[in-house]
């Protein structure tokens, strides 16, 4: 069987199809559906089938956020920056939010965090975001708070307090808050109303250890060494069973460590 | 002249490539010759639907078509290139007669034994074909194929041959066995050789639909993609290359930190590390930079550390260079951290990439992360 090179006519036409707008957008939603759990979040074949997509839909976010995500994961903050900021930038609704809290978490950028999510909240008035699960409100207060700037970071708790008692009871609210607010006083040398707020943490949720390190070190600073003591014990019971806040991926704000129980423990004890 | 023509006549035969290869029938559901000479390879998107629920999945499979040795070679590729099956046939009495069959996973390769060879009848209606493969762990998959029917049809405006039959997999390790049979159906169509394809059982649908056809050639620069996941160290290109930093080779996948859960990836947390960084930072050497200096690396099952490079970036997160006694400082310090948690999967330590950022600000450092 000889191959044709001057004689035959054969047509050297390969095969391409042609799909409309409307199949491009299934296609791409399909590629995207359960991509990851298939190959491997930033592996070389979710790439492919990524870039796939995107010769189809170039300004799709959410493909320009899949690709975005391992990088800012692994410590690569300019192919991060670069990419997820298209997902920003093509759908500001859903991705600025989520790109807020990467700033606000992974490079600890308060002020392009509290960018993201000022401008989020002109795109969706009357309304609080929570990208990633987590309000806008008490993200800007955590930022405010890291800032420096109390007074907006207590403006802020007060909003996100406010907005969760609408839609719950108060034992729903996620420790953290008073955490942070109790912080965010003691900042501004208010004890009172730092443990106010610890305590009033403590009476939604009595076994969070950071919350019980906190009360046992205002006591401390209170003179209120027994107290202290009975605190600082509760909080290492809890922190062994890990009770603690902790995040994925990276540090969380204020996170507890058992040297902060040995430092204050030890301080404890000299006064014996 | 007459030599010029003489020479010209030698060039032609010369061109003319001949194999003995009869297609028969299949010749004219194949690619056309030239294709099939030079390498033609087909791109599929590969469509996936369980029966109860609406979602689709896709993703993109690509198969390649080439005669060698006067047999029909016929190769499977994932979506980044990488050669996952790899059959060779021979074509009799329009017959497909499968002659070997090889599975490639990452590491391993997994031949076929066949017992029964006829893959296909182009002509007669009814095939059967057997083959068994072992895989590690002592799992062994043993397949028949059922050709129950074959017939003429047009599919894209074009000549066209379906087949249909049934699929038996029985999978075992000598404990637990796997059983699965399936409906299939494939098209094979003038010049496109197979252009569509689906299985059916029970609980599933998955079916194959041409999209592009492309030269062998381009196929093969494509695959010399040189990308790599992302967040891949080479270790040619660490910093660290001549230490005797090692992978534990049991398993040389590499992870990454966050795969084991959230856990401290250094004993005390940042806090130690903090104090570690305070105690040996020479403040001297940040000059005024600003930015994220970054160090990737390599935490093996052991703690130990190694294949470190750099990542660097401004604040405004573009990329940049710090200077040299900033990264020589840093990366001092990091050398002698010692106390790196490995990670953890299904009780296991494992190998996995980590990364540490000092966040300098005019000169000074404001954060670790993450």
């Amino acid at each position: 069987m000889g191959s044709c090179s001057v004689f035959c006519q054969q047509p050297d036409g390969l095969y391409k199809k042609e799909f409309t707008e409307a199949e491009k957008v299934k296609l791409v939603d399909q590629m995207t559906n359960k991509l990851r759990r298939k190959f491997g979040q930033g592996s070389v074949s979710e790439i492919m089938v990524l870039r796939e997509a995107l010769q189809m839909q170039p300004t799709n976010a959410d493909l320009w956020r899949e690709i975005g995500i391992p990088y800012g994961k692994r410590g690569m903050a300019a192919e991060f920056y670069e990419n997820y900021g298209k997902a920003a930038k093509y759908d500001p609704l859903n991705w600025q939010g989520w790109r807020g809290y990467m700033y606000l978490y992974f490079y600890r950028d308060y002020e392009r965090a509290i960018a993201d999510f000022d401008s989020l909240d002109k795109l969706t008035p009357n309304f609080v975001d929570y990208p990633q699960s987590t309000s806008v409100h008490f993200m800007r207060a955590v930022c405010y708070l890291q800032l420096g700037q109390y007074q907006k970071a207590l403006s802020f708790w007060d909003l996100h307090i406010e907005e969760e008692l609408r839609n719950s009871s108060e034992d729903y609210i996620d420790p953290r808050t008073w955490l942070f607010k109790g912080i965010t006083y003691l900042k501004m040398d208010d004890i009172v109303k730092a443990k106010e707020n610890i305590d009033r943490g403590l009476k939604n949720v009595p076994g969070n250890a950071d919350l019980l390190l906190w009360s046992a070190k205002l006591a401390y600073q209170n003179k209120e060494y027994k107290k202290a003591q009975i605190q600082l014990e509760k909080a290492q019971a809890r922190f062994s069973e890990g009770y603690n806040n902790y995040r994925p991926y990276v540090e969380e704000f204020y996170q507890m460590y058992q040297s902060d129980i040995d430092e204050l423990k030890n301080e404890i004890l000299s006064l014996e | 002249m007459k030599i010029i023509q003489l020479f010209s006549l030698i060039i032609l035969l010369n061109g003319c490539q001949t194999s003995k290869l009869n297609l028969g029938v299949a010749k004219d559901f194949l690619p056309n010759n030239k294709h099939l000479q030079e390498g033609i390879v087909n791109k599929y998107y590969l469509h996936h639907k369980k029966h109860d629920s609406p979602d689709i999945d896709t993703h993109i499979v690509y198969e390649s078509y080439q005669i060698k040795n006067d047999n029909l070679l016929h190769q499977r590729f994932n979506p980044d290139y990488r050669l996952t099956v790899s059959r060779e046939f021979s074509y009799q009495q329009n017959q497909t007669i499968l002659l070997n069959e090889t599975y490639y996973s990452k590491k391993d390769t997994f031949p076929a034994k066949i017992s029964k060879p006829i893959q296909k009848d182009w002509v007669a209606q009814r095939t059967r074909s057997e083959n068994t493969i072992q895989y590690n762990e002592g799992w062994e998959y043993e397949t028949i194929t059922q050709q129950e029917r074959n017939v003429d049809t047009i599919f894209l405006n074009r000549n066209s041959k379906l087949f249909e039959g049934e699929i038996f997999t029985i999978g075992s390790n000598g404990i637990d066995t796997n059983k699965r049979n399936y409906r299939f159906k494939k098209i094979y169509t003038q010049n496109l050789g197979l252009s569509y394809a689906e299985d059916v059982d029970s609980v599933q649908i998955h079916w194959m639909e041409l999209v592009e056809q492309i030269p062998m050639k381009m196929f093969n620069r494509l695959a010399r993609h040189n990308l790599q996941r992302v967040g891949y160290i080479n270790p040619n290109e660490a910093i660290d290359k001549d230490s005797d930093f090692e992978i534990c080779t049991e398993d040389d996948y590499i992870n990454d930190y966050y795969n084991g859960g959230a856990v401290p990836i250094y004993k005390g947390g940042k806090k130690a590390i903090w104090n570690i960084v305070n105690q040996q930072l020479n403040t001297e050497n940040l000059s005024n930079e600003s930015g994220y200096l970054t160090f990737r690396f390599v935490v093996n099952c052991k703690g130990e550390m190694g294949r470190i490079i750099t990542e660097e970036a401004d604040l405004n997160f573009k990329n940049k260079i710090f200077n040299e006694a900033t990264t020589t400082n840093f990366y001092n310090i990091l050398k002698e951290m010692k106390d790196w948690i490995p990670v953890k999967i299904k009780d296991n330590n494992v190998n996995a990439y980590f990364y540490l950022t000092f966040k300098l600000k005019d000169g000074e450092l404001i954060e670790l992360l993450p």
